[in-house]
Order: structure tokens, then sequence, then C-alpha cells
């Protein structure tokens, strides 16, 4: 009978007002969309790095080429040498034998250029090792340096820095963009609200001398808003994906050494980030600009 | 009921507009307020309807004490009065059976009530055959009937209007106090505000005449 919630009557208000400034609303709706898809590409190099990251196996081991000409009895003692050291926390012996064949296996078909090499094998023997803590990085691969029988060390951590280094740029801009681009959108949306708002003025005017409550005046533009971010999501969401397939498509086929996340593992989560911020920013669009046709 | 106890209304620009002005309607009365301009009528008539506050007495409308009366509750008292203006405040791009309806939908009313409700209502006003016109294609008489409808059809306790002929012609004024004094002997209380003294004396009904925010003059007839 009477009810302070209307679905239908709020929806179809929303809708009117929409298609009422269609220019304005497509604007707003471009706008919010543009910034979803920055803001989700975003999101997008960021989830990637830290993938990258856990993806390297291993990120804090350190590889430890012996000296060809060490006995087995030398290999044993470059072991116990390598316990000793405090930030060491295992140590692995790959035989050369080994590290040929998970070469060959690393290159897949390609494998085969490496045909005949089993005789003559110029990968040395090697430990690997990993470290407890890799804040102590240069002294440990300096008291390793130290142990005889060690003709080569290699480490990843330059490149596993500038991951995280850019990770953290990213982030950063990340962020700023998202308040920036979100303070844009809301501009745009409470504009395009406020507009509906002008033309319907009358009506509100009278929807308060009969006793509509301050909500039921509320919802139709809350959920103009939220239409708006609803739809800007929707776009976004799509466009994103286009993007994504498209440089995965790149980046796999031309087998760089990144690897990325497929769409299927972040889709949710863009999914997600795209419908909170549209529609938190929608609806607080409609509230804000109500806002001041509501004092009693 | 409707009762003003010494009420002060001072606007924040320092206008005393009431002065220790204190009236009684009772339910069922018909009563025209009459004063001159700047009087204090329309202010009155925002007191009601608690789009103003006032600085000091008591008011009481419909069992809500207005000073007391929080905010969220205003649309409650709302609902018990229905409202007509000088200028009719039709919305311009809905017709006169939308204009009826937005009344009863903005306050929740379901489509089945509606549809019941505005036919019975424009019926009532003499509107029936003129449902489907916009504002702009009525007479001022038929959109002040329009604009009655529209605050008749929620069923108030008490119509309030402000200078409901203003806008409209003699012949087509008394046929608006007609109207008025129909809707009436239905029950409802009719505040009429108005500088016509000639519609006071064709309707023979109580006048409360104001000056400088006082009531000068309470009686009955014309
Ligand atoms: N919003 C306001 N702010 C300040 N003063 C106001 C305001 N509204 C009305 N007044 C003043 O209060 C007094 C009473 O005004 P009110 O509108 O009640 O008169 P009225 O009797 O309705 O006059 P009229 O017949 O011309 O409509 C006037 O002196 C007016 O100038
Ligand atoms: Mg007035």
């Amino acid at each position: 009978m009477f009810r302070n919630f209307r679905l239908g009557f709020f929806l179809r208000q929303a809708v009117e007002g929409i298609f009422r400034n269609g220019m304005m609303s497509l604007a707003s709706v471009a706008v919010l969309c543009s910034c979803l898809v920055l803001m989700g590409s975003f999101s997008l190099v960021s989830y990637n790095i830290t993938y990258n990251i856990n993806a390297i196996q291993s990120v804090n081991e350190i590889v430890l080429f012996l000296d060809p000409e060490l006995t087995d009895d030398d290999i044993t003692e470059v072991a116990s040498s390598l316990r000793k050291i405090e930030n060491v926390q295992a140590v692995t012996f790959v035989s050369k034998d080994e590290a040929l064949r998970q070469y060959r296996e690393s290159l897949g078909e390609d494998g085969a250029i490496l045909d005949g090499l089993e005789d003559d094998n110029p990968i040395k023997h090697s430990y690997h090792i990993t470290l407890k803590d890799m804040k102590l990085f240069d002294q440990t691969v300096y008291s390793v340096g130290q142990i005889d029988g060690i003709v080569k060390v290699r480490d990843r951590r330059d490149f596993v820095q500038s991951l995280t280094q850019t990770q953290n740029i990213v982030g950063l801009i990340c962020t700023w963009f998202l308040v920036i681009l979100g303070t844009v959108s809301l501009f745009i949306v409470a504009n395009t609200i406020k507009l509906t708002i002008n033309a319907r003025r009358h009506e509100i005017e009278i929807m308060r001398y009969v006793g509509a409550t301050n909500w039921f005046i509320r919802w139709p533009f809350v959920i103009e808003g939220v239409l708006l971010g609803a739809f800007a999501a929707l776009v976004a969401f799509s466009i994103e994906w286009y993007i994504y397939i498209y440089i995965f498509d790149k980046v796999v086929n031309q087998g760089e050494i990144l690897q990325l996340l497929p769409w299927d593992r972040v889709a949710a989560s863009i999914g997600w980030i795209f419908g909170g911020i549209s529609i938190a920013l929608g609806s607080l669009g409609g509230l804000i600009s109500i806002r001041k046709y509501l004092k009693a | 009921m409707i009762e003003f106890q010494n009420v002060t209304m001072k606007y924040p620009n320092g206008t005393k507009a009431l002065n220790d002005f204190s009236l009684t309607i009772e339910d069922g009365e018909f009563v025209f307020i009459i004063g001159q301009s700047g009087a204090g009528k329309t202010t009155l008539s925002k007191l009601i309807t608690r789009e103003e506050k006032c600085s000091s007495g008591v008011i009481r409308v419909n069992n809500f004490n207005l000073s007391r009366l929080r905010d969220r509750d205003v649309p409650r008292l709302r609902r018990t009065l229905g409202v007509v203006f000088q200028d009719f405040r039709l919305i311009e791009n809905k017709t006169v059976y939308e204009n009826v309806a937005f009344a009863m939908k903005v306050i929740g009313a379901s489509d089945r009530i509606v549809r019941k409700r505005v036919p019975y209502i424009l019926n009532l006003v003499d509107l029936a055959d003129k449902a489907r016109r916009f504002p702009r294609e009525l007479s001022g008489g038929e959109q002040q009937r329009a604009a009655i409808a529209r605050a008749l059809v929620n069923n108030p306790r008490v119509i309030l209007a402000d200078e409901p002929t203003g806008n409209v012609d003699p012949k087509m004024s008394l046929e608006i106090m007609e109207l008025f004094r129909r809707i009436n002997e239905q029950g409802t209380t009719v505040i009429v505000i108005t500088h016509e003294h000639a519609l006071v004396r064709y309707m023979k009904k109580r006048y409360v005449e104001i000056s400088h925010g006082c009531v000068i003059n309470d009686r009955v007839g014309g």
C-alpha cells in the first residue's frame, strides 16, 4: 500500500534522468570509465610484478659454481664451509649433468641443440644456497666468495630489486591516480546528477510539500549515480579485458622472460575493484548533489 | 486542529512577521485569513507547514507539536496537510492525471491505489475529461483545480490555500470557492488566505484579519 521504498518508481526516475541529460551522462560514463581503465591497468601491472617476483624460482637463491678441478672430497668440504655461514639456510648440490638436463628441459623443443654435449658438458657443478635474510645479502655473498674452490657467484638480486622498486612506484602512482581520478569522476558524476536535479526542482518541491521522506527524494538520484557507475564499470571491464588479452598474447607468443597471470585469475579482482569503485563514486555523487535540496 | 499560542516569528533579518499571535482553528472549519500585504499571512502558512520555525510560542497542527517536531518527522506532518499555491506549481511535463498521481506515488502509494484514487479525485474537481491534458493546455481556473486535486489526493485533514484565486478570473474564483465549500462539507478543514474581501462576503464563513502580525478581527460572515 504505502511503502518508503519503491524500486520501480526510483528506477524509472533514475533512467529518465540519465536520458534527459544524455550527453552529460555519456560524458560522465566516459570519464568514469577512463578512470577505471587507468586504475585497472595499474592494478594489473602491480599484480603481475608480484606474480613474477614470486614466480622467479627461489629469488633468494644464489648459485655458486665450483672449480672443475675440485675432487669429491673438496666439494664436500665446500658444503660444510657454506653451512657454517650464519645466513645460509639451505645448501643443495646440483651436478653438471643435472644442470644440463634442467637447461635442456627449459628450452623445451629447442632442447635438441644441446644434443651431443653430454660427453663434453661445459657447465660446472654448483651449489644452490638460499638465504635466511635478504638484507644481509652483500655480507653473505662476500663470505661465500672467501671459500676456496668457488669460481663464480650468480644471483638475481638486481632483477628482483628493480621489480620491487617498479612495484612500489606503480603502487604510488596507482594510489595517486585513484585519488585524483576518483575526485574528478565524483565531480563529474555529481554535476551530471545536478542537471537532473535542476530539471526536477519543481518536482522535488512538490515532493517536500506532500510529505515525501528525504530518502524517497534521494533514492532516484543515488540510483542514477549507481546506474552511471555500473554502466561505466561494465564498459571499463570489457576494455580492460580486451587490452589484457591483447598484451597477454603478445607477451606469451614472444616468449618474454616475464610471465603474465592469465585473465581468468585477475578478472574477479578487476571486477570487484571496478564494481566497488564505480558504485561507491556513483552513489556518493548522487548523495552529494541532492544534499542542499533537502534542508528541512 | 490548528493552534497558535502567543507565537512570535522573527526572520533572520530582524523582521517581526508575527507578534504574540494566537489563533485556534477547529477540525472541519472553513476559515479565511485576510490582511494587507506584509501582514504576515504567508508566514502563518509557512509556520503551519513547518517551512519556518517560530521564534517563541507554541504551535500545534493536527496533534503535532511543531516546536518539538524532529526534522525527520516533518513529512508525517505534511501528509496531513494539502497545500495550494497562487501559482499552481503543477509540473509542466506531466499531464493533470500524472501531476495528481505523482503526489501519491512520492509518499509511496502502490500503483493499484493510485489508479483507483486519482480518477475519483479528478471527478470531484470536475476535471475528469481533461485528465490527459498538460497544464499549459488548461485555463488558470482549471490549473488551480488540478492543483487542488493534487492537494486533496492524499486525503489531508487540512487544505491550506495561499491566494488560490490570485491568478484566476472572478467568475472562476467563485467556482473554486464552491469547490472548497464542497471539500469542507466532507469534513476537511479549509484555510484560505486571500486579499479579496468579495470572496469572504460571498462565502459568509469565519474570517480572521491580520495586521502587523496580530489578529485584529475574528468573526463570521462578511
Ligand atoms: N524570508 C523572509 N525573510 C525576511 N523577511 C520576510 C521573509 N518573508 C517575509 N518577510 C517579511 O515578513 C513580513 C510578513 O510577510 P508575509 O509574506 O507573511 O506577508 P503576507 O501577509 O503574506 O503578504 P502578501 O499579502 O503580500 O503576500 C513582511 O514584512 C515581509 O517583508
Ligand atoms: Mg503572502
